[in-house]
């Protein structure tokens, strides 16, 4: 946590990193209250979505939106300066909070088994049905693993800019062994 | 090479967005002659010709199911002035999830449509899974004229209640038109 704050009032000194912060925050925002509602459109997508919009989608759009909101500042800061950044766990985060209202009940699956079904046969039609069925009962387990993901990987970036050697951070920042 | 990944991730995205967006179009072309259940009991769907039908394909876990039927709940007056025929239709063996029967949805979630003459409640047989869902989708619809004819395909009747609504009401004009 300490790294976590060190590294967050260290980057946001920096007006720009503010900047692309809130521009980061609003733009998923926007992504995820009209993606969200799909598994109750049908994965149909655009103004159509905010008719079906619940308190619950909206909580985790916010929280999503605001841990990728401090994340992408993080990488975009250790990619300036050339250091490791951690995009996997972000990028996997980002692509199973998109994608999972888009499994059940839209076209995805059934298409794409399809598609694969044609090569593999033994990947039956039934087989999206149940993939469907586990998404559609367990959507908020799958949305609390995305913010563990997401909060991972602010932690593993947070973690890279306390340890960054060009970031010039003041000693009495610097995270003690 | 992280650039490259990026571009990947990115269109790897947008092409499933896109691909849950298509839906195939069955055509227009003849209502296949199957049969399903109601009560157990064995029912022809060659018993409502010369009816409009909305023939609804549906899973009781599927959310967009859900919310399809109170739409459909809400519209009710307007559906049963316009003489369109609802046969709601669980998936065979609810697409291989557990969940409630079709009764114990209807009353959860519309109870008030369990009466209504307009509306048939029932579980689709394998055979009638096969014609109409090969695909296995948890939530498609069919709306087939008084001529038999399907002239209109697509799922999440919540999201597409319009497309619904004007179907009842152009048929109905139509044979206005035809008197």
């Amino acid at each position: 946590m300490q790294k976590i704050k060190t590294s967050m009032s260290f980057v946001f000194e920096e007006k720009k990193y503010k900047i692309i912060s809130i521009i980061s925050f609003i733009f998923f925002l926007l992504l995820y209250l009209i993606t969200l509602p799909s598994s109750y459109t049908g994965g149909k997508i655009g103004l159509i979505s905010f008719k079906f919009l619940t308190v619950r989608m909206i909580i985790f759009a916010f929280i999503f939106a605001l841990l990728i909101g401090i994340l992408i500042p993080f990488i975009i800061f250790l990619f300036n300066r050339s250091n490791k950044t951690h995009t996997g766990t972000a990028a996997g985060g980002i692509f199973v909070s998109i994608i999972t209202p888009f499994l059940c009940c839209s076209p995805l699956l059934p298409i794409v088994l399809g598609f694969i079904g044609g090569i593999i046969p033994i990947l039956k039609g039934s087989f999206g049905l149940t993939v469907q069925a586990f998404v559609a009962t367990h959507e908020t387990e799958i949305y609390l693993g995305v913010i563990v993901l997401l909060l991972l990987s602010i932690y593993q970036n947070a973690r890279s800019v306390v340890q960054c050697p060009d970031c010039e951070i003041e000693p009495q920042r610097q995270e003690q062994p | 090479m992280k650039k490259k990944k990026s571009l990947l991730f990115i269109i790897a995205i947008i092409f499933l967005v896109t691909i849950s967006q298509y839906r195939t179009i069955y055509g227009q072309q003849k209502a296949p002659d199957t049969y399903f259940y109601v009560n157990s009991k064995k029912i022809s769907l060659k018993k409502f010709e010369g009816k409009k039908i909305m023939l609804w394909l549906f899973s009781t876990w599927c959310p967009s199911c859900i919310v399809g039927f109170q739409a459909l709940a809400k519209k009710q007056d307007e559906l049963k002035k316009n003489k369109l025929t609802i046969i709601v239709l669980r998936n065979y063996k609810n697409g291989g999830y557990p969940g409630p029967t079709v009764i114990e949805f209807a009353k959860k979630y519309g109870k008030n449509l369990l009466k209504a003459k307009n509306w048939v409640f029932g579980e689709a047989s394998n055979n009638l899974e096969n014609i109409y869902n090969p695909k296995k989708y948890p939530d498609i619809y069919f709306l087939i004229n008084s001529k038999g004819i399907i002239v209109d395909m697509n799922g999440a009747p919540a999201a597409t209640i319009d497309n619904i609504l004007s179907f009842s009401k152009s048929i109905k004009l139509k044979l206005k038109s035809k008197k």
